[in-house]
């Protein structure tokens, strides 16, 4: 991951990672390191994904998963939190460092703001992606942008 | 008679459109977007337009910042807000992205903040943008969500330009090196020398949303204006690292 090293901070290596530095297969898929230092167990990432209409139709739903691409270290798991509105859901990534998200979750909010947690059990740096996908009742990709609001 | 009269109208109407388009140099038009105004939930492809440069100087380059959010001012009803502006919008951030193109200069790049998210962009280089023609840099506007618990009927976002004619250090701006297209009240370099806050370009978001009943019929306008400390970090154009204008 060559663009990460020329990062100089994390906070920075945030958004540009997840918007553009990792090339990962397709769009809406995306990762950093968090924690890079390991001493923080409330590390915790922040951002805000935008579900609206780009012509596809308006979002029913977003479609989120996380995958820790880190080595296995016991009791080291990373979580996904989901929020809009009054509808939250999670997942948690069971095994890490394999080539596999975690189990997929859907919160219908319809367009507008959902809020994404990411943190981890203990501390330790992890290596992670998150996948997120805003999707129509009918099943289609519909528009989809993210901000985000914290890296510590 | 009538004919006489005809001719004189003729001859009237000539001498002031002539006076209105082109003979006088006193209105010339400010940088603004093409689109001004986009419902809320909408991404647009939307248009910097600089319409003319320092004078007789052609434009080389401009630099673009919006305002942030984060300690942005925030005016409700022309009022000082003193929450945040999450009260009002609910994504702000990110969302305007340069598009990449060459048609007017030759580079360009994102202006970004701690956390990576676009706060503004430039583009400069190449062949410089003749004085006398417009020239349009482009970017995406993404979906601005609007409170819905709000009474927000429409969120004004203040954007800061400066198209630059010459690189000077902020000592040497003036009308023949580059137009501020920013407020003019900030106390930073950047200000725009005018009695008026008019300089900046506004992008208005306006509600599709019902208002909720607490808030009558009519709703509030909200406005975001950068502040000093923003205008002072993100105004400067840094190319591979390298601060580059002001000098």
């Amino acid at each position: 991951m060559p663009c990460v090293s020329k990062m100089k901070t994390i906070k920075l290596a945030a958004l540009m990672v997840l918007l553009g530095c990792v090339n990962l297969s397709k769009a809406h898929e995306a990762g950093t390191v968090m924690d890079s230092g390991g001493t923080v167990a409330g590390f915790t990432g922040y951002a805000l994904v935008t579900c609206y209409d780009n012509g596809n139709g308006p979002a029913d739903h977003l479609l989120a998963s996380v995958r820790d691409l880190s080595k296995p270290q016991d009791g080291l798991l990373v979580n996904l939190q989901v929020i809009k509105g009054n509808r939250a859901i999670s997942t948690t990534d069971a095994v890490s460092g394999d080539a596999s998200y975690s189990p997929e979750v859907k919160i219908h909010g319809g367009n507008g703001s959902y809020l994404l947690l990411v943190n981890k059990t203990k501390a330790g740096a992890r290596s992670f992606a998150v996948s997120y996908h805003c999707i129509t009742a009918s099943d289609t990709h519909t528009g989809t942008d993210i901000a985000v609001q914290q890296f510590e | 008679m009538k004919k006489i009269k005809q001719l004189n109208l003729f001859s009237h109407s000539a001498l002031a459109i002539a006076a209105f388009a082109g003979t006088t140099q006193f209105a010339m038009a400010h940088t603004r977007l093409e689109t001004a105004t986009v419902a809320e939930n909408t991404r647009i492809t939307n248009n910097v337009i600089i319409s003319h440069g320092c004078g007789e100087e052609n434009v080389i380059g401009t630099s673009v910042v919006f305002p942030d959010g984060v300690d942005s001012t925030i005016l409700v009803d022309g009022n000082p807000h003193t929450g945040s502006l999450t009260d009002f919008v609910q994504n702000w951030g990110n969302l305007m992205q340069q598009n990449f193109s060459t048609a007017v200069f030759s580079s360009q790049d994102e202006k970004t903040d701690s956390l990576g998210n676009v706060v503004g962009f430039w583009a400069g280089g190449g062949n410089s943008l003749p004085h006398t023609l417009n020239g349009y840099i482009p970017f995406r506007a993404g979906a601005v969500v609007i409170e819905p618990t709000s009474c927000a009927k429409s969120v004004k976002f203040y954007i800061s330009i400066a198209d630059i004619c010459e690189i000077t250090d902020t000592a040497g701006f003036s009308e023949a090196t580059v137009n501020l297209w920013t407020h003019n009240n900030l106390g930073t370099a950047y200000d725009r020398v005018s009695t008026t806050d008019d300089g900046p370009a506004s992008y208005i978001v306006t509600r599709t949303s019902a208002l909720p009943t607490s808030c009558g019929a009519t709703g509030v306008e909200v406005e975001v204006k950068p502040s000093a400390a923003q205008i002072n970090r993100d105004m400067p154009i840094k190319f591979n690292g390298t601060q580059v204008w002001p000098k």
